[in-house]
């Protein structure tokens, strides 16, 4: 459809619809917005706080853990690795849950960094 | 004068944002409104679309006018909140049969807030595509090219809905002031 491109001409339409702008009819609103603002930007500093926390908590943790499974272990284990039947499964779970709390430290670290930039 | 305040913005001083939000807040308010119809709803999409800047801010590159940037975000949202609302096309006027291209006679005798009341409430029955390109085009001045920016409509898109736009407002403000003259009678 063709069609011609005679909106420059319209001049009568300029002058009605230039009064066409409203004006925000809520006081506040700018105040409103500045206070969403800040306690986002408040939030994110916690986040990010939390999220140092985290990563600090999880190194000390997993250094804890292997500490205590090589103190601990009896003599069936050399290293942490487990002879006895019964280990296995513990470590399994284990294994998966470090697994499991790191991708998700991961992803949200990268979250993050993608929110930042 | 923008610029200055989206660097100090982006360098951490947040109240620079104040700014742009007093700047910009009426005509962001006059874009969601114009797809919404609806106030609160309009004011909704105005913050969250002022929020949604301000966390994006890093991504302004500076290649267009900040306002047309920030009006992309306020249409996007707005769309989307028309979405759920459910306006459909058949809620507003399409009229191009009987459509007329002058104003209504005597409506230059009326007084300047009765103008822009009546021109506000013609707007409101145009469907939201057709309100929105006739006040980015006529009232913020934006050219077809800023137009598809805004919108992400393509150039023939934007002049066919100008077009149609143009035509039904001169219908729905004639409608708009015989509604008006029946009621006063």
């Amino acid at each position: 459809m063709d069609i011609p491109d005679n909106s420059n001409k319209d001049d009568r339409l300029k002058e009605l619809l230039g009064s066409s702008r409203l004006e925000m009819p809520f006081p506040d609103f700018e105040d409103k917005v500045m206070d969403r603002i800040k306690e986002e930007v408040r939030e994110g500093k916690a986040i990010d706080k939390n999220l140092r926390l985290s990563w600090i908590f999880f190194a000390l943790g997993t250094a804890f853990g292997l500490l205590l499974s090589v103190i601990l272990s009896p003599s069936s284990i050399v290293f942490g690795f487990p002879v006895s039947k019964l280990a296995i499964p513990a470590y399994i779970t284990g294994g998966t849950l470090f697994l499991l709390f790191l991708e998700q430290l991961f992803k949200f670290t990268f979250e993050r960094k993608k929110h930042h930039n | 004068m923008d610029e200055v305040y989206i660097k100090r913005v982006i360098e951490g001083d947040i109240e620079a944002f104040r700014f742009l939000i007093r700047e910009y807040q009426h005509m962001a308010f006059t874009v969601a409104m114009s797809v919404v119809k609806d106030e609160f709803i309009a004011e909704d999409v105005a913050q969250e679309a002022f929020i949604k800047a301000f966390e994006n801010i890093k991504k302004f590159r500076f290649q267009s006018k900040f306002s047309t940037w920030l009006y992309r975000i306020v249409v996007n949202l707005a769309f989307k909140q028309l979405r759920k609302i459910k306006l459909k096309d058949g809620d507003f006027i399409t009229v191009e049969n009987e459509s007329t291209e002058s104003s209504p006679d005597g409506f230059d005798r009326l007084s300047e807030t009765d103008r822009k009341h009546y021109i506000n409430e013609a707007l409101k029955l145009l469907s939201p595509k057709e309100a929105l390109a006739l006040r980015l085009f006529y009232l913020d001045e934006n050219s077809i090219e800023e137009i598809v920016n805004i919108t992400g409509w393509s150039a023939a898109n934007v002049k066919v809905i100008l077009h149609r736009a143009r035509r039904n407002f001169h219908t729905a403000l004639d409608r708009v002031l015989k509604h008006e003259m029946k009621t006063i009678l």
